[in-house]
């Protein structure tokens, strides 16, 4: 009985298998290969070498400079953002670990946003909130200030566009609330009994004890952020003066408007390695400060 | 059941591979077969409601005379079509005939996906000299004119008026001294013009520049053709605009975004004029509330009586599918529409100004000597003069301000963009601007024209 299963495994795998080889192997390998090309005219390239790559460590270049800002601007989204999703995400999973009445409901409203995703009906709907008669400056001019120009300077646009990000903290929230239902309540019992306050004991237990799961909601986000694209695409556009153009638009600009695979291609290695580096120097500091219990 | 599960699974991939399979699934199987002598073939562009509803009228009339003839109209909005056609021409997936910006006749290879409309047996004597000069590459006539189109002056004459100006400005001079009277009377709210973006801004300072020195902003050998001295003149020139209450002072003090909705135009009329291309000035002009206020003026002047600074390029042109070069059925057809449209007199009246002025003779006197709809007052008539009327007269003094291929190119135009658009958010001063412009100027436009 337990041998005439054992092919059924590889079967059922073989869609998934497929879909990634199409989907994603095939055109991971294959855009290295392009991004050693430049197209000399719609039906030939030449090999280049590593020539793309050089173009965009020089400043000379205009794509050089142009992917010098948009790594800049990434750099930006992600050091606010990243920590931003996780600190509220933690807290509001805290409150909510908490029996307090109606806990159903509140769950359910945090983590709607995150079901709705970062889709353009979503993205949209946020550029109306932060448009000048959105119901933000409204709010603003209800209680006496005056109006903000979100999207019309550099920081307010891209204050807008990591807001986007922190609002849709609803999975994050949802694996640290996982985790802190896991905390061993006798840990709480007995720092209470020490005298430990709230606080102390959030700082000392909990932090500690879900520090698994910081690690894996923080790579994760890491992962994530990097990559973003549809919200400065839709919100911004990547301005004004470029503030918002961040790495993932720039590709989408070269490869897909511009029709420069090629140099394209090359852009979404550097990010690969950028974020494979990131990755990599996170699980190596995690022996320094992630708890595994067990 | 383990084997049905097992038969499921084998079908749904021998379905998946068959989907996959383009061999087995034909591009054209869809497309109803027709007799021998009919032809079908597709038409794209782009365009606001008024023009697909013109454009679909076209084609039905066209199809009512000639109906061997079938057009497959795909329209589509501005945004996204460029994107569209550059992936479909790379596919072989472009329609047969298809409308085009002048400049993507270069950025998109239009020598390997566009015929040449010589073969086409096209009567090009019908439109104004030199006017395919610019759509042609290596003696090959890529595109086909539709219409020419130059950056214009439109002024909300509500907002001069209120000020106490009964007279529209027509020189530098009397704009700076017209926004200060505006600025005065407003409280410094209100602006002889208001907010332009860098596009609009690049093209102002050009224009000034270029009746103050007489040149093209790019040499005829592809360089930048204004000195450092220059630019910095062109630069002072717009702060003492902004500082005048002619532009806004700062773009981050709008809290709006560019372009026409922006309710410093709409609502509140704030902002006194607008410089956009007479093709495309209808965008603003529909959003004011009253749009008889709205004045069609021209280009400014250093001294009165002058006709200077206008810059001009072909406003779209129609390039045909090099695939239709194999197809004689199929140019024939599009030959039979592309005469169909500009020169037959219904058709001409249907489109009227649409797509900008026409140029080819016979639509451009049909529509002037219409007796049903007077074409020669809407704002783009208008504007087509004015464009006219300063081109011809630079040419005369020997001033040729026809745009660059390149000057639009999605890269290239940031060199000059980028450094304005800083400095209309104070973020770079005009040295830096200047700076970043001149060193980037001749190498970008080198590198994009595949130097």
């Amino acid at each position: 009985m337990v041998g005439e299963k054992k092919w059924l495994p590889y079967v059922l795998l073989i869609p998934w298998g497929l879909g990634f080889i199409i989907f994603k192997f095939y055109p991971f390998l294959n855009s290295f290969y392009l991004s050693m090309f430049k197209k000399t005219s719609p039906f030939t390239s030449e090999f280049v070498w590593f020539q793309n790559y050089a173009r965009l460590f020089n400043m000379d270049d205009y794509y050089g400079e142009q992917f010098l800002n948009s790594l800049k601007a990434t750099a930006i989204y992600v050091v606010f953002a990243v920590p931003l999703v996780l600190i509220v995400s933690l807290l509001i999973a805290y409150i909510l670990s908490k029996k307090i009445k109606g806990v159903g409901f509140f769950r359910t409203s945090f983590y709607i946003p995150t079901v709705l995703g970062a889709n353009v009906a979503v993205v949209l709907l946020w550029r109306e909130l932060f448009e000048s008669y959105g119901l933000m400056n409204q709010g603003l001019e209800l209680i006496g200030l005056s109006q903000a120009n979100w999207f019309g300077t550099p920081a307010g646009a891209m204050t807008t566009i990591i807001a986007l990000r922190v609002w849709q903290f609803g999975s994050t929230m949802i694996i640290f609330l996982a985790a802190l239902k896991n905390v061993p309540e006798s840990l709480y019992e007995a720092a209470t009994i020490d005298g430990a306050s709230k606080i102390k004991q959030f700082m000392v237990i909990t932090v500690p004890m879900i520090t698994p799961v910081i690690l894996f909601n923080g790579v994760m986000r890491l992962v994530e952020t990097f990559q973003v694209f549809t919200g400065p695409r839709l919100i911004t556009q990547g301005g004004p003066i470029n503030a918002t153009k961040v790495i993932n638009m720039l590709i989408y600009e070269v490869a897909f408007q511009n029709r420069d695979f090629n140099l394209g291609s090359a852009m979404s290695w550097i990010l690969f390695l950028i974020i494979m580096v990131f990755t990599v120097a996170i699980f190596r500091s995690s022996r320094y400060w992630v708890y595994y219990s067990d | 059941m383990k084997k049905g599960l097992l038969f499921s699974l084998i079908f749904i991939l021998f379905m998946f591979f068959i989907g996959c399979d383009s061999s087995t699934t034909s591009f054209n199987s869809s497309i109803p077969t027709i007799s021998s002598e009919d032809v079908t073939f597709s038409f794209s562009w782009w365009g606001t409601t008024d023009r697909n509803v013109a454009t679909y009228q076209a084609i039905e009339l066209f199809e009512s005379k000639y109906p061997q003839y079938k057009i497959s109209g795909d329209q589509s909005t501005w945004d996204g079509y460029q994107t569209t056609l550059y992936n479909r021409l790379e596919r072989n997936r472009e329609a047969d005939i298809f409308q085009v910006n002048y400049n993507w006749l270069y950025s998109m290879y239009g020598e390997y996906y566009f015929m040449d409309l010589s073969e086409l047996g096209i009567d090009f004597s019908h439109y104004p000299e030199m006017e395919h000069d610019p759509l042609t590459i290596n003696e090959k006539i890529l595109g086909l004119s539709l219409s020419e189109t130059g950056y214009i002056f439109y002024m909300n004459k509500a907002v001069y008026e209120e000020a106490g100006i009964t007279e529209m400005p027509t020189t530098w001079d009397e704009l700076i001294q017209a926004g200060q009277t505006i600025g005065g009377a407003s409280g410094g709210s209100k602006y002889a013009i208001g907010r332009l973006d860098a596009q609009q801004v690049s093209i102002l300072m050009f224009s000034y520049l270029s009746q103050k020195y007489g040149k093209n902003l790019i040499s005829s050998n592809n360089k930048l053709n204004f000195s450092r001295e220059e630019l910095e003149e062109g630069f002072a020139f717009i702060n003492t605009l902004r500082s005048n209450n002619v532009l806004i002072p700062n773009n981050t003090n709008d809290t709006h975004t560019n372009g026409p909705t922006n309710p410093n135009w709409v609502i509140y009329q704030n902002y006194g004029g607008i410089l956009q291309w007479n093709t495309a000035v209808s965008e603003y002009e529909n959003e004011l509330p009253d749009t008889s206020n709205l004045v069609t003026l021209g280009m400014f002047q250093q001294n009165e009586g002058e006709e200077l600074g206008m810059y001009k390029k072909v406003s779209m042109a129609l390039a045909v599918s090099k695939r239709v070069e194999n197809d004689p059925a199929k140019q024939q057809a599009i030959k039979t529409f592309i005469e169909f449209i500009t020169t037959d007199p219904e058709a001409i009246r249907i489109l009227g100004v649409d797509r900008g002025v026409p140029s080819h003779d016979t639509a451009y006197n049909t529509l002037l000597n219409s007796t049903t709809t007077d074409f020669t007052s809407t704002r783009e008539w208008e504007g087509h003069v004015i464009v006219q009327t300063l081109f011809n007269n630079q040419l005369e003094e020997d001033i040729n301000l026809y745009i660059h291929p390149y000057y639009e190119h999605d890269v290239f135009r940031r060199i000059y963009e980028m450094p304005i658009e800083k400095f209309l958010f104070n973020q770079d001063t005009a040295a830096q601007a200047i700076n970043e412009i001149i060193n980037k100027f001749d190498s970008t436009l080198a590198q994009v024209m595949g130097g």
